[in-house]
């Protein structure tokens, strides 16, 4: 079991070195001097054209592109992204400020997504061609096709503005710095980011459980006379969740795409809202660590994903096939 | 299964654990913290220049918040209307005859912060520090000051002009010039020379250790700091002047949903003091007092005003309009825009202009007729002038809001009107470089101001960005000169007279040419806050008379 | 024999509703089980045999429901259970499935959930009839896996169905239906799946637990040669009705209805031998959801009489307890 999963993330490496060539590659494209990202841009309106080449030389700007790439992965590898164009800070700290916030928004968001999808499409699937099935559907067509922002604004007005349950935007207000304390903040942001995913993995999960519940070993479920309920759960659910985990790992970079948009309609300082604001500003280093550093993130969580994928699915964790072979 | 499931919960735990850590030390602060609803708290947003991600802005290069009001001092204290000064830092200053040496004494009860006092080090190190950061507007008061040009160019450590003796600090002037008691020495914020010693001095506005929690003297000293999210202020209760009767203050940042986030926390009660670009249209302004009927509406005249500048110079396209080097095609297309559409686009809040110089003020030139338009006079004037109707001027704006669309229309039809085809486009992205080096346009809708109306008329003046679109810099040495004889005066008659020359002289040359002025806007929470009534006598930057705001409802 | 009956099934029918259309897959079958004996149903495929074993236990899909008849189960105590009249998913129905009737499916490859290990899916349904714990149930399932000849079941109990062969499943799935020691066991094709060889390993465990456990038994089956080889009792099925019912001698001794004659010819029964060609059955089985005025095989009869057509045949008695529905036998019961 653990050997299927150092393998998994062993095979994170390759591709995080594949979008690390990519970032650098990027960068390097950048117009401009390039000592600018990694010295202040303060510093380098104060520098002479001779200290300049000096300083060159010192950060190794004249070195090849092979030894520049490494030295470049080693100080992202300690934290090192260099600095702003615009605000002259360090992009370190500016993520650090960022990146948690995404993370946050992002996780609540999947799980609520993931619950609530579930959820729906459960019951939806167990209440087939009901008017309770027909009211879900409808509602995950709407999700899927209108667009996030409109819903984000929508939210605002009506729970922020006119009821006033929750806060317009932001991630924290005074006080409110515990992760618990924090959650009326996620609540719009992350509901309104997962509609999309509740939607399709409703989708999915009604249609998966349909599938499953047709399969014959529910028939002998039922034939052992358990209950409906456990019928479905424990023999029909867990076994509509493992299709349900590749889709959910594939919507896994649209919901961190998703937080673009999100993030700004609610005011709420993540990657997605730095994305925003560096793409505007022409802040390319930090756009391109920002790129790096949400598709790590992406990777990464797509590994999380395939761990769960594997524990609710013994056929991966052993590594057959589920076609059952001849056995040991 | 009992295995799995506890796996499951396993990584669910450390997932969750993350953000516990995250905020730890936040956490404890809070703690600390007084309940802040119990007690009161002024809430205000916080936006800066350089964004709320990791540091506080210096205010030396830009002030976008209340924050550097609230944290910092300056030697003098500006009216409200920039007339007068009162003693701040300083305590006591005198001027020599001929104008050109101010003498300050400097308070001995002055403390930051961190408990450190302020001494007359603080001040001659922030007079002389601000000269070597690259981005500091802030330069320009000392255009005037001995040695200060040195300084900037690298030639010399210290300005030779600053000296300082005992408690007092002497700065000799190359001319007498008025403008330095509200400039200079009325808005020059004093940081604290030992904690900003070691800092790279071009970078000291990024200074890790120190921009990221500022020390200063000011009347609110800062309390907790959550980047990027929001800060909180307390009273300093050590503060040499007058103390503050609010507590606390909250600022949260709107930085990442701009203006957008700002209006709905305003709507939402969020927000107690308002102002800027979010909220400085009349018809913003308007539709978030219908939602909230707690906040009120308070218009003044800040010296903001929008124009119409001629690219003199040339575009990297080649599809320049050289008919705009004109000075009589300039005044015709004066005579086209209908500046009184325009301002009435901002009901109550525009204000039509001749000059810069806003026509009900005494320092309006009356020998210049009021603004009206005359399409008949501008079509001959530009026959006269041989203008190629067949050629289009092309327009550039970088306000991407409704009015200025309206405003463009309007714009378009008044050229039609006189037989001209004017192409307004909207410039997004890196505007300094569209704006100074592309230039591919003939004339730039922009904006800008100031109190000190006929100073505005330094834009005109060589030696800044504009000489990249105005170009012919030894015409406009004619600015130079006569703003400096305006400056060095006392004499209230001459300083008429020579205003007068001033705004006659750039009305000829219209290379800049003046379409309305807009009162800004402040919405603030009446129901809760009351604030100091004399901060609208002129403009609020110049003296927000803290000490008197005072928190009355929840 | 004991004579005892155990299950008691009168004019069951059970009709689909698919989309407009309602297919009657089960017209009018009535049959006896008596305890301890095994009762093979035979016919072609989608003449309704599945359907009246799942109608029995009332495992029909949602579209399907029982529309007449009763199905009478008589438990331990004697007490007569009326299945149909239960609700699908009650309480008392769920306490008699798995425990007192229980089922084997055709498709043991299908039938086990891949994610639970086997031991789990076989105590899951001890666990849920008998209240014991789960060493308890852990060693009963060893001891049933080894009965039914795994060498070394409590190393399979943890393993998963996808460690397993086909045959292999289905001794699990004979396993799940034998744990609670069921009186009644439903076996719907059992070996349709497997390879030939499995198949008679399979049959002769069957028999076996039949015997040891004396459980009573309904074998579903087209294929003849299986029925002569395990069951007491055979009911041929056509369309949705019983056509001929009887013990083994009389069905493959004297069959009297044209079609168990047919099917006699066309399946190649093991006893049989020699170089006999098979016989086909000419025509297709009808289509459920239309009405047929007359018997349902006078189309494909080779006997076909005006009356066939016009008029669905009654039952006669032929001897004892074996009955065909056939005008043939109209009067008397002699053969034509």
């Amino acid at each position: 079991m653990f050997k299927y999963y150092i393998t998994r993330f062993a095979m994170l490496i390759p591709k995080l070195m594949v979008i690390s060539i990519i970032v650098f590659i990027g960068i390097q494209m950048i117009p401009g001097d390039p000592v600018t990202r990694t010295i202040s841009p303060e510093v380098y309106a104060h520098l002479s054209p001779v200290q300049l080449n000096e300083l060159r030389q010192e950060l190794g700007l004249n070195d090849s592109m092979v030894v520049q790439y490494l030295r470049w992965l080693s100080g992202l590898l300690r934290g090192d992204f260099g600095y702003s164009l615009v605000t002259g800070g360090k992009i370190s700290g500016i993520i650090a400020s960022r990146l948690p916030a995404t993370f946050e928004l992002a996780f609540v968001s999947l799980i609520f997504a993931t619950i609530l999808g579930l959820l729906f499409g459960f019951i939806s699937a167990i209440k087939k061609n009901t008017i309770i099935d027909y009211t879900n559907t409808v509602l995950g067509m709407i999700g899927i096709s209108v667009p996030p922002f409109f819903f984000g604004l929508l939210a605002i007005l009506l729970f922020s503005i006119y009821l006033r349950w929750f806060p317009t935007g932001g991630r924290m207000g005074y006080g409110h710095v515990t992760f618990f304390a924090r959650l009326k903040y996620l609540v719009l942001p992350a509901f309104i980011l997962g509609i999309s995913l509740i939607a399709t993995l409703m989708k999915f999960t009604r249609g998966s459980m349909l599938d499953v519940l047709s399969k014959e070993y529910i028939k002998v479920a039922r034939s052992k006379g358990l209950s409906e309920i456990k019928v479905n759960l424990k023999h029909g659910f867990r076994n509509a969740l493992i299709p349900i985990m590749v889709v959910l790992v594939m919507r896994i970079p649209m919901l961190v795409g998703g937080t673009v948009i999100i993030e700004t309609v609610f005011n709420y300082p993540g990657m997605g809202s730095l994305m925003v604001s560096s793409i505007s500003g022409s802040d390319m280093p930090v756009v391109m660590i920002g790129t790096f550093i949400m598709t790590s993130s992406v990777l990464l969580a797509s590994f999380f994903v395939d761990v769960f994928a594997a524990i609710i699915d013994p056929r991966i964790r052993f590594g057959t096939d589920a076609g059952g072979g001849n056995g040991k | 299964m009992k295995k799995m499931l506890l796996t499951a919960g396993l990584i669910l735990l450390l997932s969750l654990s993350v953000f516990a850590s995250g905020n730890k030390d936040s956490g404890k602060a809070a703690g600390a913290a007084v309940d802040y609803n119990e007690t009161g708290i002024l809430k205000l947003d916080w936006h800066s220049s350089i964004g709320t991600d990791s540091l506080f802005e210096c205010p030396w290069v830009s002030e976008g918040s209340l924050y550097p009001a609230m944290l910092f001092d300056t030697l003098l204290q500006n009216n409200n209307d920039g007339t007068v000064q009162t003693p701040r830092i300083a305590t006591e200053w005198t001027v020599s005859e001929d104008g050109k040496t101010y003498t300050f004494t400097i308070t001995d009860k002055a403390k930051w912060t961190d408990g450190t006092p302020l001494t007359i080090d603080d001040v001659l190190f922030s007079y002389n520090a601000v000269l070597k950061l690259p981005k500091s507007p802030k330069k320009g008061n000392f255009k005037n000051v001995v040695g200060a040009q040195d300084v900037i160019d690298g030639k010399a450590d210290s300005v030779s002009g600053i000296t300082v003796d005992g408690n007092k600090i002497t700065f000799k002037l190359t001319q007498a010039d008025n403008t330095v008691l509200s400039g200079l020495f009325a808005m020059m914020q004093i940081l604290p020379k030992h904690l900003l010693k070691d800092a790279d001095p071009a970078t000291l506005a990024s200074y890790e250790p120190y921009w990221t929690k500022p020390v200063g003297t000011g009347i609110f000293k800062i309390d907790e700091v959550s980047f990027p999210t929001y800060f909180t202020m307390v009273r300093n209760d050590d503060y040499f002047g007058e103390k503050a009767k609010i507590k606390h203050v909250l600022f949260t940042s709107h930085q990442v949903g701009g203006a957008e986030a700002i209006i709905s926390d305003v709507i939402a009660g969020n927000l107690d003091y308002v102002y800027g670009n979010a909220i400085n249209d009349i018809n913003t302004a308007v539709n978030v007092l219908a939602n909230n009927p707690d906040m009120k509406m308070r218009l003044f005249p800040g010296g903001y005003q929008r124009k119409f500048m001629f690219n003199l110079v040339g575009s990297q396209d080649g599809k320049y309009n050289d008919d705009v080097k004109k000075q009589e095609v300039r005044q015709a297309f004066r005579l086209i825009m209908d500046m009184k559409s325009f301002a009435s686009l901002y009901p109550g809040q525009g204000i039509v202009l001749t000059t810069f110089v806003p026509s009900d003020m005494s320092k309006y030139n009356k020998n210049i007729p009021l603004f009206k338009r005359d399409v008949k006079k501008a079509i001959s004037m530009l026959k006269d002038a041989n203008f190629d109707f067949s050629r289009p001027v092309r327009i550039l704006y970088y306000y991407g809001d409704q009015t200025t669309k309206d405003l463009m229309d309007i714009l378009v039809q008044n050229f039609a009107d006189a037989g001209v085809t004017a192409k307004p486009f909207l410039a997004t992205g890196d505007l300094a470089s569209i704006i100074y080096e592309v230039k591919n346009y003939d004339m730039i809708y922009l904006g800008g101001g100031g109190t000190h109306y006929i100073l505005q008329y330094g834009a005109l003046e060589p030696g800044s960005a504009f000489d990249k679109i105005l170009g012919d810099v030894k015409y406009r040495s004619v600015y130079t000169d006569l703003l400096n004889k305006y400056k060095s005066t006392n004499d209230p008659a001459e300083i008429k007279a020579l205003g007068d020359k001033i705004q006659k002289e750039a009305y000829n040359y219209a290379a800049i040419i003046p379409a309305y002025g807009l009162k800004e806007i402040v919405l603030y929470n009446a129901a809760k806050l009351k604030i100091d009534d004399r901060i609208f006598n002129g403009i609020p930057v110049n003296n927000y008379h803290f000490a008197n705001w005072e928190l009355v409802g929840k | 024999m004991n004579e005892e009956i155990i299950l008691k099934v009168e004019n069951l029918q059970t009709k689909f509703r698919v989309g407009k259309r309602i297919v009657h897959a089960v017209n009018d079958v009535s049959f006896e089980l008596k305890k301890g004996t095994m009762l093979g149903i035979v016919g072609e495929s989608g003449c309704g045999k599945s359907v009246t074993a799942h109608s029995i236990m009332k495992l029909l899909p949602k579209n399907g429901s029982i529309t007449g008849g009763k199905v009478k189960y008589y438990d331990n105590n004697g007490k007569a259970h009326i299945l149909n009249e239960y609700d699908r998913n009650s309480k008392e129905l769920r306490t008699i499935r798995g425990k007192e009737i229980s089922m084997i499916f055709q498709d043991p490859l299908a039938s086990l959930d891949p994610v639970y290990t086997i031991g789990s899916q076989i105590s899951e349904n001890l666990r849920e009839h008998e209240n014991i714990s789960k060493k308890e149930a852990f060693d009963r399932v060893v001891s049933m896996l080894f009965e039914l000849g795994f060498s070394n079941p409590e190393e399979r109990y943890y393993d998963y169905p996808h460690n397993f062969s086909g045959g292999m499943k289905q001794r699990v799935m004979i396993a799940i239906a034998m744990i609670c020691n069921p009186n009644i066991l439903i076996a719907d094709e059992p070996t349709t799946a497997l390879d030939v060889t499995i198949q008679a390993q399979i049959l002769t465990l069957m028999s076996k637990m039949q015997k040891t456990h004396g459980t009573s038994t309904i074998l579903i089956t087209h294929n003849m040669g299986i029925v002569a080889e395990t069951c007491d009792e055979v009911a041929v099925i056509y369309m949705g009705r019983i056509v001929e019912f009887g013990n083994l001698e009389q069905i493959f001794n004297t069959p009297m209805h044209p079609y168990t004659k047919a099917l006699l010819k066309s399946v190649p029964v093991l006893s049989s031998g020699g170089e006999k060609r098979l016989e086909y059955i000419p025509g297709a089985t009808p289509d459920g959801s239309e009405v047929i005025k007359g018997c349902a095989f006078a189309d494909r009869c080779k006997h076909t009489m005006e009356i066939c057509r016009t008029k669905q045949p009654v039952e006669s008695i032929v001897d004892g307890s074996h009955r065909v529905l056939c005008w043939l036998y109209d009067k008397g019961g002699k053969n034509a």
